[in-house]
């Protein structure tokens, strides 16, 4: 186990590094600089500019400086946002999307495992095709229409009843309030993309030969649920969830500006559209280290929950190689 | 405790299908008494499955019991929902099927698995059902058993893997042990194991098993009684060596013949010429006359009673050539002597 995470975190910081290059130069190809949004500058003030951040130096040399920077955790001072540096703004901002972000993905996984369950269950009957109707609709209607119309939904509601309920947009620090429709928005598409799959998953099982046995041992249907369905159903459910992951803090960004709520979205978007090169690079690779994380917790997840992954490595060193 | 364990009287099952129905079994009449083996033989698709399968209620959504009853101990077996079944099932009566690997639940320990029936019909703690299994385990031959009841499935043989099955099903000393196939998938020397095995348990335990099988040599050699089935129906039946050396029915001797013997060539397999009747038809007559060489008209016209041949009521036959009003079976029946 140990040599298997050793294994995942030295192919994660090779990502990382890629990710890292990849994006500076692409970035530094891209035509102007972050300098060009500012007012006409004499050529001297300009000069001065450019040797205060560096970018009068050759391109490799700019690289080097920033990769070793970023081996020491410090990606510089953005340029657009005067006196900030981009690790300030990902310590103010990235703990807010990542509390929509985590909540998004709550709703997501548990809807989608206990509605996907629900319509294997009942299989070609209503409660099944009100399913399909809802998870195609929440699949193919982008999150800031489901935005709007919550936010309508909330004006509705303060309305008739008479008192802030719920805040239409906004945040506040730690209020529940304040996360729980825009959560619910940000993780509607992948609880939808979920439920589906849990479903096909679910049906498979119920007709596998372990559950026929279950049946046999003359276990009560909850006890074959709970016990022998379930953690072999889910099985798909948690492969998916790291692409889901990904989808849910990239898309989070459309939710945060709709509900107006500071997240780190926001400021990777507005980076790239000013060629902020330092928020730029700072933002991806944080992002990217995110991103690679969670999804080597759900590869360590997937194999506590199938023993036939976890001893997969260990039987092919038996074997003397692969197989 | 006289009278049979189970008891199956004129049970159809049929399967809906898009091509209409399936009659899987078209009247099967069973009996099971206690402490024997029972082989139900016959090739694939002639409802030895389905039949216990019923019985355990183990058939799909799209199944139909059309008719028939069910008898275990008391129990009214059709007649139950899966709450009062599951009274029984499991701990009354045990299953093992034929794919160990796929009937274990990949993701579970073995000890557990085979811990649950104990901590559902028995009520035993966590500590003592497992301490339980370890100890079934270890009666049914797997050794480091406190070892191996952590690991799960995949870690095991299909030898081993089967004999954690038949310690799961008699966790609870079943009555009566119903056996799906259960060597077709291992080697023909962990068959023999598997099969000395159950029958030793049987012997200390006095449980009845019913013995689902195709292979004429594990019958021989397990079973005291035996059931020949075609096409959903029971064809023959009686004491295994009677049954074998006095075949009655034309198909029981020629699944007899149809073994291959020690002078058997490699290029001469002797088999049954022709197919099982389609059993989405209705069938007039005889099932197997299509196929048997000695059909008469009787045979493609109306379906045979059973005879029970006089001597110890004990063989029985569905087979016009056994009717006493038979000309051409005179000539049948002289020809086995």
């Amino acid at each position: 186990m140990m040599r298997f995470i050793a294994g995942r975190v030295l192919y994660g910081v090779f990502t990382l590094w890629f990710l890292a290059t990849a994006t500076f130069f692409a970035m530094h190809a891209v035509p102007g600089d972050p300098l060009a949004s500012e007012k006409a500058v004499s050529p001297e003030i300009r000069r001065n500019l450019e040797a205060r951040y560096g970018l009068d130096k050759p391109l490799l040399t700019q690289y080097g400086i920033f990769i070793g920077n970023m081996l020491q955790g410090d990606f510089g001072i953005s340029f657009t946002q005067k006196n900030r540096s981009v690790n300030d703004i990902i310590r103010e901002h990235f703990p807010i999307s990542a509390q929509l972000g985590v909540l998004a993905l709550l709703w997501a996984t548990f809807g989608g495992v206990v509605f996907g369950a629900v319509t294997a269950y009942y299989r070609n009957r209503w409660p099944d095709y009100v399913s399909v109707v809802a998870v195609i609709i929440c699949i193919s209607v982008p999150g800031f229409v489901f935005a709007a119309l919550a936010q309508l939904a909330i004006i509705g509601l303060n309305e008739a009843v008479g008192k802030d309920v719920l805040p239409v947009a906004g945040w506040e620090a730690g209020s529940f309030r304040h996360m729980l429709v825009p959560s619910l928005v940000l993780g509607l598409g992948t609880l939808a993309y979920l439920t589906r799959l849990m479903r096909s998953s679910m049906l498979e099982i119920m007709d596998a030969d372990f559950v026929r046995t279950a049946k046999a041992k003359g276990l009560a249907t909850t006890r074959i649920f709970w016990q022998h369905q379930l953690r072999n159903a889910i099985l798909p459910v948690v492969t998916v969830l790291g692409p889901a992951i990904a989808g849910i803090t990239t898309g989070g960004f459309v939710v945060e500006q709709v509900f107006a709520i500071p997240g780190l979205g926001r400021y990777f978007v507005q980076a790239v559209q000013q060629l902020d090169y330092t928020v730029i690079m700072g933002t991806t690779v944080f992002y990217g280290a995110f991103l690679i994380f969670l999804v080597m917790l759900v590869d360590i997840l997937y194999g506590l929950i199938d023993p036939r992954i976890r001893l997969a490595p260990e039987k092919l060193r038996q074997k003397g190689g692969p197989v | 405790m006289s009278g049979p364990v189970l008891s199956i009287k004129d049970l159809a099952v049929s399967f809906r299908s898009r091509q209409g129905a399936v009659n899987a079994v078209r009247g099967v009449d069973l009996e099971v008494m206690p402490g024997e083996t029972l082989a139900i033989v016959g090739e694939s698709g002639c409802g030895k499955s389905v039949t216990m399968r019923t019985v355990m209620g183990l058939l799909p959504a799209h199944a139909d019991v059309r008719s028939g009853d069910i008898d275990f101990r008391g129990e009214k077996v059709l007649q139950q929902n899966t709450a009062q079944r599951n009274r029984w099932r499991g701990s009354r009566v045990g299953m093992i099927f034929q794919d160990p690997l796929s009937a274990m639940n990949p993701t579970m320990r073995i000890g557990d698995q085979i811990a649950e029936p104990l901590r559902v019909h028995r009520g035993l703690s966590r500590q003592a059902a497992q301490a339980k299994a370890v100890e079934l385990l270890e009666k049914v031959g797997v050794r480091d058993a406190a070892t191996r009841a952590r690991q799960y499935p995949n870690a095991f043989s299909g030898g081993m893997l089967q004999r954690a099955m038949i310690a799961m099903a008699l966790a609870c000393e079943p009555e009566l042990l119903i056996a799906d196939e259960p060597t077709t998938a291992l080697d023909v020397t962990v068959q023999v194991q598997v099969l000395s095995l159950m029958k030793a348990l049987q012997q200390t335990s006095g449980m009845a098993i019913v013995l689902i099988t195709h292979d004429l040599g594990i019958v021989a050699s397990m079973a005291d009684r035996v059931a020949v089935m075609y096409a959903g129906q029971v064809v023959e039946y009686g004491p295994v060596d009677q049954v074998f050396r006095d075949s009655l029915h034309p198909y029981t001797r020629a699944l007899r013949n149809a073994l291959p013997g020690m002078h058997t060539g490699a290029s001469h397999l002797p088999s049954i010429a022709g197919q099982p009747p389609d059993l989405r038809r209705d069938i007039a007559g005889c099932a197997f006359a299509p196929r048997c060489q000695y059909a008469m008209t009787a045979c493609h016209q109306q379906a045979p009673m059973r005879q029970v041949i006089a001597d110890d009521q004990q063989h029985g036959v569905c087979c016009w050539l056994h009717d006493e009003a038979c000309e051409a079976g005179r000539v049948y029946r002289g020809e086995r002597t």
